[in-house]
C-alpha cells in the first residue's frame, strides 16, 4: 500500500532528498525524518502555531501540510535562525533578556512568525506586534515579556 | 537577591535545541496508540484485536483482557473516613466509565500504522445509564458509577464550629450566591508523552515522563508493576509547562511502561491533543454555594459553604478525588478576619474524565466566592468595596493569624497591600472614568480581589488530609567537584519555570561561587534525592529550603576542613564571599577552590570528624504553609451590542516573601492571571447527558491569545515568612488563583448587578442572560 514520493527540499540552507508517503506531515517529516526537533508539535489542528515554520519567505503551519507540498520549496526552522550553532539571533538574544519564554515550547513557533513579519515591518508598532502573535498559542508568559522582547529587538535593530 | 539573572537553561530552548520527549528518539523504537472508549458508561463484552494484528508494521495489541491481571489498578490512599477508593485500570477490561478511556492498545512500528490499526479493533459495548453531573451522582439513589461502592462520594469533609448556627444567624445581613466554576485543563502547549526502555543488562526500565513528579511517578510505577523502585528511573527531560496538569500518574504511562518490559524495546506515546482535551486530566467542575453573615457596618460574622465537586470516574494518583473539597474548605475565608465558619465539601464521582490538579487547586474558589459575596454585600449596605474590605482583612499585628477555615498563616501585611493595588490602579480615577461612562451608557466596571495562597505545603498538612501518596518534603544534593565547581540535585524538576537559574541564584548567594562554576540538576530519580516534585507552588519554598540548608551544611564542613588545616578551633572561622579567612593571619585564606582540594587530594590529612569529598544531602519538610499574598484589580468594559468583555487594565498587588528573581516571578504572576482570564471567559470543557465531550479542541476550548491578554502590571511587596528557610514563599499559583474572581466582580459591577448564580466562564451570552435576566 505504498504511496511514496520523492521530494527534495531545500531547510535552512541546506537541500535534503527523502522519499516519503503521501500523508506524512509536513512537521512530522521536519521533526522525524530530518530530526531537526526545533520545530514542535502542539495541536494538530493548526490552532497553536507550535509548529510554524518559514515555508518560501511565510509562516506556516507545518501540522496543516504534508511533506509532499514543499517539494522544491525553502524552508526556515528554528535550527536556521542564527547564523553560528552556538550563536543566538538578535530577536532569540532579546527574547532571553526580556525573560519572553518559560518553557520554551512555543518559543520556535512565534520566532518563525515574527522573522517575516520583522522583515516586512521592521519598525511594527505595539499594535502590529500583537496581531503578528496573535496565531500562537503561549500558556507561559501571558504574552507581555514576548511584545517586550520584539520591541528590544526593533529598537536595537533601528 | 532580587535581581533578574538571565535564564541559563532558555539558551537551547531558544535555538531549538531543547529536548522534550516527543524530540527523544532511539533507532529501536516502536509507537503505541490508544483505542479509546465512544462511551461514557458501559460494559465490554468483548475486544477483537485480530484484524489490527495483521496489519504490516503492527507488533502487538493488547486488550484489558491480556493485561488487567498483570498491572494493578491505580488506587491511591486517602485516609480518612469519609474516603472511597477505586480500581482505575490502566486499560479497562470490564467497564469503561468515560469517553476517551483507553480499552486497547496497538504497538507499531511507527505512529501512523499504530492509529491506522487502532481503528480496526473491534470493541463491543453495552451502554449502561450515564452519570452526566454531581448534582445527579450525588443523589442517594442514583446509578453507581463503581458497583462495589456505597455511594457516588467519593469524599465527604467537614470543617467548623457551631453547628446550630447561632453564631451565624448573629449578623444583621445575609447575602448569598452560588458560584459555578467550570470543568477546565492546562492545556500545557506541550501535551503529555512517555518513552520506556528496559535494560535487561541493568534489569532497569528506564522512563522518560513530561512528568511533574518523577519520584512519586516511580512509586505509582512499582505499585502498578509490582517491580522495585531500584529497578526503575524516571527521567523528567525538557517539558512544556505542566500546571498540575502532569502531576498525576497516567495510565498511559503504566502500560508504555508494561510494554517495554513485555517487548525489550523502547516504546514511545506521545498524546496528541485530542487526547489531552479529552483524555488526559481535567480540574475543578464545581458548585459552591456560600452565604456570608454581617454587620451592618459591614463586620463580617461568618460564612457557610458547601462545594460539590465532580471529580469524574477514578481517584487519581497521588492527590485523589479530595483535591478540590479539602483545598477549598481551607480557602475560602482568604485574608479575612471573622468569626464564624463551616464547611462541608463533596467529591462525586460521575461518568467524565478523572479530576486532577491545576494551577490554583481550591484557592481559585477562595476569592470567587468570598470576593463575590463582598460586592454583594457592598452593594447591599451601600459601602465602597475597597473600604469593606479593608474593615474585615486580618492586620500585620494578628500574625501568625488563625483562619476561620482553619490553616494558620505565617505573615503578610493585607491592608497595605490593598493600598498599593488602590494606589498602582489609581482607584478613584476608575470610579471616575466608571461614571462617565455610565453618563455615556457604556459598561464599565471595576473588579477586585484579595486573596491568600497557601505554598509549599509540608507534611502536617497533607498528613491533616491523610493524602498518603505525598512525601510532602523535599531534598537536594550539593556537591563541590575538587576544582571548586558546585553541582546541585534537587527533588523538585522544571516545566519551564527557571528553577535551574534561581537554585544557581541561591547557591551562588550562599556560597560566594560565580554562576557559570554551578550546575543545577534537576528530574532524574537516579541522580536527584527522593522528593515530591514540582506542584502547589513548592518548588522554592520545599526545594529551595532544602537547598539553602544544604549550603549551611556544606559551608559547616568547610569550616571544618579549615581549622584542621591551620590546627585551629572551627569557632574562630567563618565562611563568608566564597572563602575562609585565618584569623591568625591575616593575608591567608582558603578559597572554595582550596578547600575542595583539601577535601580530596590525599596531600593533607583531615581529622577522623571529617570525612573526605564535598558532598551533602539535605532532606526538608516545609512548614505546614506558608501563605502568599495578593490583591488583584480589573477595569473592563463589556460591548454593550456584542457583550464582549475588553480588559483594559489589570493591576497585580503581590507578596511572595522573599524573592531571588523578579523577572521569574513576574513571569509566573503573569502567566497565571492570563490563565485566569480563560476561565473568567472562555475556557469549559462541556459534556452532554450522555457524557460526550462537546468541546474536544482547541477550535472548542478557547484558551487565551493575545488579544484576550492585557497589559498587566505588577507592584510587589516583600513579607519574608518567618516559618520557611529563606522567608520564601510559593507564587506559582497566585496569578490564576486572582483572575477569575477579579474579573467576575469587574462584569458584574458593570451590569450593576450582583452575583446570584454565576457560572463561569462568562461568555457572552452569559453575560447577556445576566443582564437581561438577574435584573428584571
Amino acid at each position: 500500500m505504498s504511496d511514496n514520493h520523492l521530494i527534495k527540499v531545500a531547510i535552512n540552507g541546506q537541500e535534503y532528498t527523502s522519499s516519503v508517503e503521501a500523508r506524512m506531515l509536513l512537521s512530522d517529516f521536519i521533526r522525524l525524518e530530518l530530526g531537526l526537533t526545533g520545530t514542535h508539535v502542539g495541536c494538530e489542528h493548526g490552532v497553536c502555531g507550535a509548529c510554524t515554520v518559514i515555508l518560501n519567505g511565510r509562516s506556516v503551519r507545518s501540522c496543516l501540510m504534508f511533506a509532499v507540498q514543499a517539494h522544491r520549496q525553502h524552508i526556515t526552522t528554528v535550527e536556521g535562525m542564527a547564523t553560528e550553532a552556538t550563536d543566538l539571533h538578535p530577536l532569540q538574544e532579546a527574547f532571553r533578556e526580556a525573560h519572553g519564554l518559560q518553557c520554551g515550547f512555543c518559543t520556535p513557533g512565534i520566532l518563525m512568525s515574527l522573522i517575516p513579519f520583522l522583515d516586512d515591518n521592521p519598525r511594527p508598532s505595539e499594535e502590529e506586534i500583537r496581531a503578528a502573535i496573535s496565531g500562537n498559542l503561549c500558556r507561559c508568559t501571558g504574552y507581555q515579556n514576548i511584545v517586550t522582547a520584539v520591541k528590544l529587538y526593533v529598537e536595537r535593530n533601528s | 537577591m532580587t535581581t533578574s539573572v538571565l535564564c541559563n537553561e532558555q539558551l537551547p530552548l531558544l535555538r531549538g535545541e531543547g529536548r522534550y520527549i516527543d524530540d527523544i528518539q532511539f533507532s529501536n523504537m516502536l509507537h503505541v496508540a490508544f483505542v479509546r472508549s465512544p462511551y461514557a458508561h458501559a460494559r465490554i463484552n468483548n475486544v477483537d484485536t485480530e484484524v489490527a494484528k495483521r496489519q504490516p508494521g503492527v507488533v502487538a495489541v493488547l486488550s484489558g483482557l491480556n493485561i488487567h491481571a498483570d498491572i494493578q489498578p491505580i488506587r491511591p490512599l486517602l485516609k480518612n473516613s469519609g474516603f472511597q477508593s477505586t480500581n482505575w485500570h490502566a486499560i479497562a477490561w470490564d467497564k469503561v466509565r468515560y469517553v476517551g478511556e483507553a480499552v486497547a492498545v496497538v504497538v507499531a512500528s511507527d505512529r501512523y500504522i499504530a492509529e491506522d490499526a487502532a481503528e480496526h479493533v473491534i470493541v463491543e459495548y453495552e451502554p449502561l445509564p450515564v452519570i452526566d453531573s454531581a448534582a445527579t451522582g450525588i443523589l442517594a439513589d442514583s446509578t453507581r458509577v463503581h458497583d462495589n461502592l456505597n455511594s457516588n462520594i467519593l469524599l465527604e469533609t467537614q470543617s467548623g464550629i457551631d453547628k446550630d448556627d447561632a453564631a451565624f444567624k448573629k449578623g444583621d445581613i445575609k447575602v448569598r450566591a452560588n458560584f459555578r466554576h467550570p470543568r477546565v485543563t492546562g492545556i500545557p502547549i506541550e501535551n503529555c508523552g512517555v518513552i520506556a526502555d528496559y535494560r535487561a543488562n541493568t534489569d532497569e526500565l528506564v522512563v522518560w515522563s513530561s512528568t511533574q513528579i518523577p519520584h512519586v511517578l516511580r512509586d505509582a510505577l512499582c505499585d502498578s508493576l509490582g517491580i522495585s523502585a531500584h529497578q526503575i528511573r524516571v527521567i523528567a527531560p525538557d517539558v512544556g509547562g505542566g500546571f498540575g496538569t502532569k502531576m498525576q500518574a497516567l495510565p498511559e504511562e503504566i502500560i508504555v511502561s508494561h510494554l517495554a518490559r513485555l517487548l525489550h524495546r523502547p516504546i514511545k506515546w506521545t498524546q496528541d491533543r485530542m487526547e489531552n482535551i479529552k483524555a488526559s486530566f481535567h480540574a475543578r467542575d464545581v458548585l459552591v454555594e456560600a452565604e456570608l453573615s454581617a454587620n451592618i457596618d459591614g463586620t463580617i460574622v461568618g460564612m457557610r459553604a458547601k462545594a460539590i465537586c465532580d471529580v469524574g470516574a477514578y481517584n487519581s494518583f497521588p492527590l485523589t478525588a479530595g483535591l478540590e473539597p479539602f483545598t477549598i474548605g481551607s480557602a475560602l475565608a482568604g485574608p479575612y478576619d471573622f468569626e464564624y465558619y463551616s464547611y462541608e465539601g463533596y467529591a462525586v464521582s460521575t461518568n467524565k474524565c478523572p479530576m486532577g490538579a491545576y494551577r490554583g487547586v481550591g484557592f481559585v474558589l477562595g476569592p470567587m466566592v468570598m470576593e463575590g459575596l463582598l460586592d454583594k454585600l457592598s452593594q447591599k449596605i451601600g459601602m465602597d468595596p475597597a473600604l469593606l474590605r479593608k474593615k474585615n482583612l486580618a492586620q500585620p499585628t494578628d500574625f501568625p493569624f488563625k483562619s476561620p477555615a482553619g490553616p494558620i498563616y505565617d505573615s503578610g501585611d493585607y491592608p497595605a497591600l490593598l493600598d498599593l493595588a488602590l494606589e498602582e490602579s489609581d482607584y478613584s480615577a476608575w470610579r471616575n472614568l466608571q461614571s462617565e461612562a455610565r453618563n455615556e451608557g457604556r459598561l464599565l466596571g471595576i473588579g477586585m480581589s484579595c486573596f491568600i495562597e497557601m505554598t509549599g505545603m509540608g507534611r502536617d498538612t497533607y498528613r491533616k488530609r491523610g493524602m498518603v501518596n505525598v512525601p510532602a518534603f523535599d531534598a537536594a544534593r550539593l556537591q563541590v567537584d575538587r576544582h571548586g565547581h558546585l553541582e546541585a540535585f534537587i527533588s523538585t524538576p522544571s516545566q519551564g519555570q527557571g528553577q535551574k537559574t534561581t537554585f544557581a541564584q541561591l547557591i551562588s548567594s550562599a556560597l560566594g561561587a560565580p554562576l557559570d562554576d554551578i550546575k543545577v540538576h534537576l528530574g532524574d530519580t537516579a541522580t536527584t534525592p527522593y522528593g515530591s516534585g514540582t506542584f502547589a507552588s513548592r518548588s522554592l519554598v520545599s526545594g529551595g529550603g532544602a537547598l539553602l540548608k544544604a549550603t549551611e551544611m556544606l559551608q559547616d564542613k568547610l569550616v571544618r576542613i579549615a581549622a584542621a588545616y591551620w590546627q585551629i578551633d572551627n569557632k574562630d572561622l567563618q565562611y563568608v564571599d566564597g572563602r575562609i579567612s585565618n584569623p591568625n593571619q591575616s593575608s591567608e585564606h582558603l578559597s572554595l577552590k582550596d578547600l575542595a582540594d583539601l577535601a580530596y587530594t590525599p596531600f593533607q590529612e583531615l581529622p577522623p570528624s571529617v570525612e573526605p569529598g564535598l558532598s551533602v544531602h539535605v532532606s526538608y519538610n516545609p512548614p505546614p504553609a506558608v501563605s502568599s499574598s495578593a490583591v488583584h484589580m480589573a477595569l473592563v468594559e463589556i460591548d454593550k451590542n456584542t457583550y464582549e468583555v475588553k480588559i483594559k487594565d489589570y493591576v497585580v498587588a503581590e507578596d511572595c516573601g522573599t524573592k531571588v528573581n523578579q523577572a521569574i516571578v513576574e513571569g509566573q504572576v503573569r502567566g497565571g492571571v492570563t490563565q485566569g482570564i480563560g476561565i473568567a471567559l472562555l475556557e469549559e470543557l462541556s459534556y452532554d447527558s450522555e457524557g460526550q465531550l462537546l468541546s474536544g479542541s482547541l477550535m472548542d476550548y478557547l484558551v487565551p491569545g493575545i488579544y484576550e491578554t492585557p497589559v498587566i502590571k505588577i507592584v510587589s511587596m516583600e513579607t519574608p515568612s518567618p516559618w520557611s528557610v529563606g522567608g520564601f514563599k510559593g507564587v506559582g499559583e497566585s496569578g490564576t488563583i486572582g483572575a477569575p474572581a477579579t474579573i467576575t466582580n469587574a462584569i458584574l459591577d458593570a451590569l450593576e448587578i450582583s452575583a446570584q448564580d454565576i457560572q463561569l466562564p462568562l461568555t457572552p451570552e452569559r453575560i447577556f442572560r445576566l443582564k437581561n435576566v438577574t435584573k428584571s
